[in-house]
């Protein structure tokens, strides 16, 4: 009897035993899957998440608002936040509350999209959702890259956005654009917009709006060229990228650093959830080190991706005002030129194609001007477009073709690491030159407006072989030639900033270096059928070095140069350089310099640079009376 | 945890020259769009839409008019109060990628080219009667009942 009762219990114990065994083996594997969902790329993309640390592996989101997460610590946990949405998609009374209030399933449909592949979740309707989506019959996505506006820092170095071209078949401009931008308060310029975007002042958004407003506001108002890169989506993978879309308006802001999380690593963080096998936006991310995330390089690390792209380009408002000026006979520019400064009963004209030009003339001025011409102007305005509008169509003419050539992705590289090999004074030297960035008037055309000269944080390291010393030569901090070609249409001052070290390494002074800045105004014009540009600058040089006897020096600067554009990819300078040291208790002597340099663009990857600086009469033995060096450079 | 950067270079040039741009986005804040529907926020326009988009491109800070994707009524509208003065010239001349996606907002898609030489022939009236962007539709809109053929191709 006790044999029995002992047996049973027996039973009992190994079968509870099992049993327990297997539900913790099953809790056990379902952990298990639950971490490595938590942990997958595609869980940790929908997240924004990045390594903070290069050395650990702490990781947490981009993405700053606290409407994004479910769980507390969603921001940090992968696995918290995954368990709270899974709970959240599980309940039919949940309610996720961001910019509006709605069903977690409704403000994440992207994260519902993934985890549906795993685990089953009663149906929710959404009926903002699916509003939004009726509209959007998206059939393409496009990358557009706006060139740069040199007036605004912000914007030296282009824009990108997203086009969503729709399957209506109306025009483009009825098309959407997706862009992240920050939202500034009505903040445009100066120095609290420029500290406040370097350090995430303002918080970025993600926005969805007419495309016509982006061609507007680039094409015209600030007359910089559109180009549209159509890449590789299928139709399954837009619908992923407009539901995350969704989720980031719904509830995202991001701090916006105008550095590396500017505008168009954004838009790689968005397009990599509807692209697994897309690697865009880690190249771009550098905790600890400073880099910028240049809207051009971008662009060629989608387009690896996307390597089947066609383009697409949209010109400025100023390149078809020059291009139909550019068209007009010699009678028709002198008329043009008469209606300018005379304005001329224009109801006497009745030359289709001049009447456009000085539409385009007085309605590109108005652009300039914020909108607003003065009354005079737009009433002047008004009557030529009513005179124009009894001529009926322009008849064609021929056009010269617009400049094309400053595609982003066709660029050289913008970054590079060279090897230099150079004579001074008769002695030998060879080193190692690393520039951040970008272009300089020798560099190759392509992939840039003409004539752009931006350079920062380029440092030379030279090794002597007569101090047998190896130290920095040259650091120069910002240098930049702002060229505003001389044209009778409009007046634009050129200027001009550098701010450079030097090193005066000789045997008798080492480690001693000059230190200056120089900046001011000047003008550009071209000749010779746009293959000689001849530039000045009037400036301001202030120099200190503890090293000359004349450690601090101040006064005007004249610059000057003659650029030879002999191919797009073979450039040719003559430079001078005079500075008057006002510091000076003897008579102005004159601190003049020439520069001759020979630029070959061979490749987007490689440049080969010869350069020889001349100065004639050297101050003192710290000086050089010349110095040539030849570089090979390697642009990545 | 973001880094120390030098910026001294940067605040000069940036002192030196700085003008608008509309890479900065939005102008006018996210408190304009504060609305108790998502899709009312994303798509409607905003009432003051003509006030404020002048005030934006006064201030050359524009792309806040959002736009209305299902209320098809209001799109012609939007597009007439953003593209106000690129219609003003590209009507005049009786075509253009404006006025022909214009034409598309008012139902004549497949007929632009039809209602672009009809606006030009009444472009004087138009424009005498085009004070304020929506005035500017109102007379469209009329030159397009008016007409016989177009306003058998659009349907407004």
């Amino acid at each position: 009897m006790r044999k029995h009762w002992y047996f049973l219990f027996l039973t009992l114990l190994i079968s509870q035993t099992l049993l327990t065994s297997q539900i913790s083996f099953a809790q056990n594997q379902k952990d298990i899957f639950l971490e490595e969902l938590a942990n997958s790329n595609q869980w940790r993309r929908l997240l924004h998440y990045k390594k903070t640390n290069p050395f650990t592996k702490k990781e947490h989101s981009q993405i700053d608002s606290k409407e994004y997460f479910i769980h507390p610590d969603g921001k940090s946990n992968p696995l918290s936040e995954l368990k709270a949405t899974i709970e959240a998609f599980q309940n039919p009374l949940a309610k996720h509350e961001s910019k509006t209030i709605q069903h977690p399933q409704c403000a994440f449909p992207a994260r519902l999209e993934f985890l549906e592949h795993h685990f089953t979740f009663p149906r929710i309707t959404c009926t903002e959702l699916d509003e939004w989506f009726k509209g959007l019959n998206v059939q393409s996505v496009y990358l557009v890259f706006s060139t740069a506006y040199p007036n605004n820092p912000a914007s030296t170095f282009g824009h990108t956005f997203l086009r969503l071209s729709l399957s209506d078949n109306r025009s483009d401009l009825l098309d959407y654009a997706i862009n992240f931008s920050a939202d500034t308060f009505n903040v445009t310029s100066g120095l609290y917009y420029t500290l406040m975007g370097m350090f995430g002042g303002f918080k970025g958004y993600y926005s969805l709006e007419k495309y016509y407003l982006k061609v507007n506001d680039y094409n015209n108002q600030e007359s910089r060229d559109l180009w549209e890169y159509k890449l590789d989506f299928s139709q399954q993978e837009i619908q992923t990228l407009l539901k995350h879309f969704w989720e980031l308006y719904s509830n995202a802001h991001i701090d916006y650093y105008f550095m590396d999380e500017n505008c168009s690593y954004h838009l790689l963080t968005l397009l990599e959830v509807a692209k697994p096998h897309w690697n865009i936006s880690e190249p771009f991310h550098h905790p600890w080190i400073p880099s910028y995330t240049m809207p051009s390089d971008t662009v060629k690390e989608t387009l690896k991706f996307s390597p089947n792209f066609t383009t697409e380009f949209k010109h400025s408002k100023r390149k078809k005002l020059i291009q139909k000026r550019d068209a007009l006979t010699s009678e028709e520019k002198d008329v043009f030129y008469k209606v300018l400064s005379h304005k001329i009963d224009i109801k006497t004209i009745t030359n289709p194609f001049l009447l456009d030009t000085l539409i385009e003339y007085y309605d590109y001025k108005k652009r300039e001007n914020k909108i607003a011409l003065d009354s005079e102007d737009q009433k002047f305005l008004s009557q030529i477009l009513v005179q124009r509008s009894s001529l009926g169509l322009t008849p064609p003419r021929v056009l010269k073709d617009l400049d094309t050539s400053n595609r982003p992705d066709l660029s050289h590289g913008s970054a590079s690491v060279g090897l230099i090999t150079g004579l001074r004074d008769g002695y030998g030297n060879m080193g190692f030159k690393y520039k951040f960035g970008l272009h300089d008037l020798l560099d190759g055309n392509l992939g840039f407006d003409p004539y752009t000269h931006i350079d920062y944080f380029n440092f030379d390291i030279l090794y002597s072989f007569h101090s047998k010393n190896l130290y920095i030569d040259k650091a120069k901090y910002i240098d930049i030639k702002s060229i505003n070609v001389y044209d009778p249409i409009e007046w634009k001052w050129s200027w001009r900033i550098l701010l450079q070290s030097e090193s005066l390494e000789s045997s008798l002074c080492e480690g001693c270096y000059k230190h200056y800045g120089l900046g001011g105004f000047g003008a550009a014009y071209e000749i010779i059928n746009k293959k000689l540009l001849l530039y000045g600058y009037l400036l301001a040089k202030a120099q200190y070095s503890k090293a000359l006897t004349k450690e601090f020096q101040i006064g005007p600067a004249l610059e000057s140069g003659l650029l030879l554009t002999l191919t797009p990819k073979l450039k040719s300078q003559i430079k001078f350089l005079a500075f008057d040291n006002l510091n000076n208790s003897s008579l102005t002597t004159l601190y003049k310099t020439y520069e001759i340099d020979l630029g070959y663009q061979v490749s987007q990857s490689w440049h080969l640079r010869l350069s020889t600086l001349i100065n004639p009469k050297p101050i003192n033995s710290l000086n050089t009376y010349y110095d040539s060096s030849f570089l090979i450079r390697y642009d990545y | 945890m973001k880094k120390l950067l030098v910026i001294f270079a940067i605040a000069a040039s940036a002192t030196v020259a700085t003008a608008n741009d509309s890479s900065s986005g939005c102008g006018l804040g996210w408190e304009v769009f504060k609305e108790t529907s998502l899709v009312s926020s994303l798509l409607r326009s905003t009432t003051n839409a003509v006030a404020s988009n002048t005030i934006a491109m006064t201030l050359g800070t524009s792309g806040c008019a959002k736009h209305s994707i299902v209320d098809n009524k209001m799109e012609s509208l939007h597009y007439a109060e953003a593209n106000f003065h690129n219609l003003m010239v590209e009507m005049a001349q009786g075509q253009g990628q404006f006025v022909e996606a214009f034409a598309q907002t008012l139902g004549c898609q497949g007929a632009e080219k039809e209602f672009s030489s009809e606006i030009q022939k009444n472009y004087a009236t138009i424009s005498a009667a085009s004070s304020s962007p929506a005035n500017m539709l109102t007379s469209v809109q009329r030159e397009v009942a008016n007409n016989a053929s177009l306003s058998l191709n659009c349907r407004i």
